[in-house]
């Protein structure tokens, strides 16, 4: 078995030596082991150790994150990832439905101060709106109508002893295999993230301008802005390439007004910019969306009268059903 | 944040957190209800993700893959609270267990062992406190709002 998976080479990017010693390996494990003592079907003791170890997991995952440049940037970022995590934690964790969708929502905002630190204002207003103030709303009529007394045995427990210790950490695994293959892979966890900070540190006196050779991502964001520019000079250029590739790229791509100045997704006009890409490039698919809607609509519709039809015809049948629940 | 590869893992982290989250719910929880929010939880996980991945490129693409997940998480929303509703009519309990019913002929059913006591702030509905004075009712009008 052991032999199998190190000949895999995604077991073998893994840096296990650095995962041990990362402290976000350890806050996964300690959100685990709260998760076991705070989800429904433990006892009612398992409740203080189990927030402990849940404050302790938070503590960890924010000390194994990244630095911010400034104090603001990293206290903003550190108080919406908690806010985000802890209060979905709550929410499945919660015995409550109603409690569940209350913190469901608390996490919404949370995600949408996430979506706004990252020059996606619109997605974080829209988030908060669609979700919090029209999903959850909805989930919460619907909580309301079908459980008055708030309350009932099967939130209390779960499938068995054994289904909740193999689920949470089944998914503890997952999500510290992603951590560890995207993490190396981005150059931020392992050998390289230290020898990149060694390197950071030394040449953090020097001029912005002296940047190192692999740090690819700082340049990706330079280059995209200037993408558009270079594409319409391919195509105005037939030399360099066949007539027909040039006719073909044109094809594909139709120019769009001032290309360049919208596809950079940070600065001014951030919406009027979001607007001109909604609407041209993804025309089709905004339409797409907007039949999709219309056939839920219609669907959710068709499915409530056609219950309705049913439960109508055999009023018997249907009480005698409810009874026995 | 200094390096943009570094912002990208912090938000990837949080991302992947909210999906696990989102899963373990899932997966645990037998309330219908609270099943289908945390799949919207892995949703918004997705989501995190898709906009960090967005800004480190610096393109619209993350950004508009999340528009269009609203879009069908909105659609999902209306149909799962459909059949949710239709399934409670059915069964009157939000107990997803209660459909092991449909189950083969021969298989044994689930049988809950034992469930746990309830404590008491479980037992009561989030509530506002009253603020104000009571209106004064008229019994003329209460006659005719026998229920509200």
């Amino acid at each position: 078995m052991t032999l199998m998976l190190s000949a895999n080479p995604l077991w073998a990017a893994i840096p296990w030596n650095d995962l041990i010693g990362s402290p976000l390996a350890w806050g996964v494990v300690a959100g685990a082991i709260s998760l076991l003592l705070l989800i429904p079907g433990s006892s009612q003791r398992a409740r203080t150790p189990g927030l402990g170890f849940a404050a302790a997991a938070l503590i960890l995952l924010g000390l194994g994150m990244g630095r911010a440049d400034s104090l603001g940037a990293q206290l903003s970022f550190w108080v919406l990832a908690a806010l985000t995590v802890g209060s979905a934690g709550a929410a499945i964790a919660m015995r409550s439905a109603v409690y569940s969708a209350i913190w469901f929502a608390v996490s919404l905002l949370g995600t949408g101060g996430l979506f706004c630190l990252q020059n996606a204002q619109f997605l974080g207003v829209a988030t908060v709106v669609v979700y919090a103030g029209a999903i959850v709303v909805t989930f919460l009529f619907v909580v309301m109508l079908a459980q008055p007394e708030g309350h009932d045995a099967y939130d209390r427990i779960s499938w068995g002893p054994l289904a909740k210790p193999v689920i949470v950490g089944s998914a503890a695994v997952l999500l510290g295999l992603v951590l560890g293959t995207v993490g190396p892979a981005l150059g931020v966890l392992g050998a390289k993230a230290t020898a990149k900070a060694t390197a950071k540190a030394t040449v953090k006196t020097a001029p912005e301008t002296a940047e190192t050779p692999s740090d690819s991502a700082a340049k990706s964001k330079a280059e995209s802005g200037a993408k558009a520019g270079v594409k319409t000079v391919v195509t105005e250029s037939p030399s360099t390439k066949g007539d027909e590739t040039a006719a073909g790229a044109a094809v594909t791509e139709p120019s769009l007004p001032n290309r360049s100045a919208i596809d950079t997704i940070d600065g001014r006009g951030h919406m009027a910019r979001l607007g001109s890409v909604l609407f041209s490039r993804h025309l089709l698919a905004v339409e797409l969306g907007g039949t999709l809607l219309l056939a839920a609509l219609v669907g959710a519709v068709a499915i409530v009268i056609q219950g309705r039809d049913e439960r109508a015809k055999q009023p018997a049948g249907a009480g005698e059903e409810r009874d026995n629940g | 944040m200094a390096d943009p590869a570094a912002e990208l893992f912090n938000y990837l982290t949080v991302g992947g957190i909210l999906f696990a989250l989102g899963l373990i719910g899932f997966l645990v929880r037998r309330n219908m209800i609270v099943m289908f929010l945390c799949a919207e939880m892995m949703l918004q996980g997705i989501s995190i993700s898709l906009v960090a991945w967005g800004k480190y490129h610096a393109n619209w693409g993350g950004q508009m893959l999340v528009i269009f997940i609203l879009t069908v998480a909105a659609c999902e929303a209306a149909i799962a609270l459909a059949l949710v509703l239709m399934l409670f009519h059915r069964s009157g309990k939000l107990d997803i267990a209660f459909w092991q019913e449909m189950r083969e002929d021969g298989q044994p059913a689930y049988v809950d062992r034992e469930i746990p006591e309830e404590r008491e702030e479980d037992k009561v509905w989030p509530t506002l406190t009253p603020a104000g004075r009571l209106p004064s009712r008229d019994p003329e009008i209460d006659l005719h709002r026998s229920r509200v």
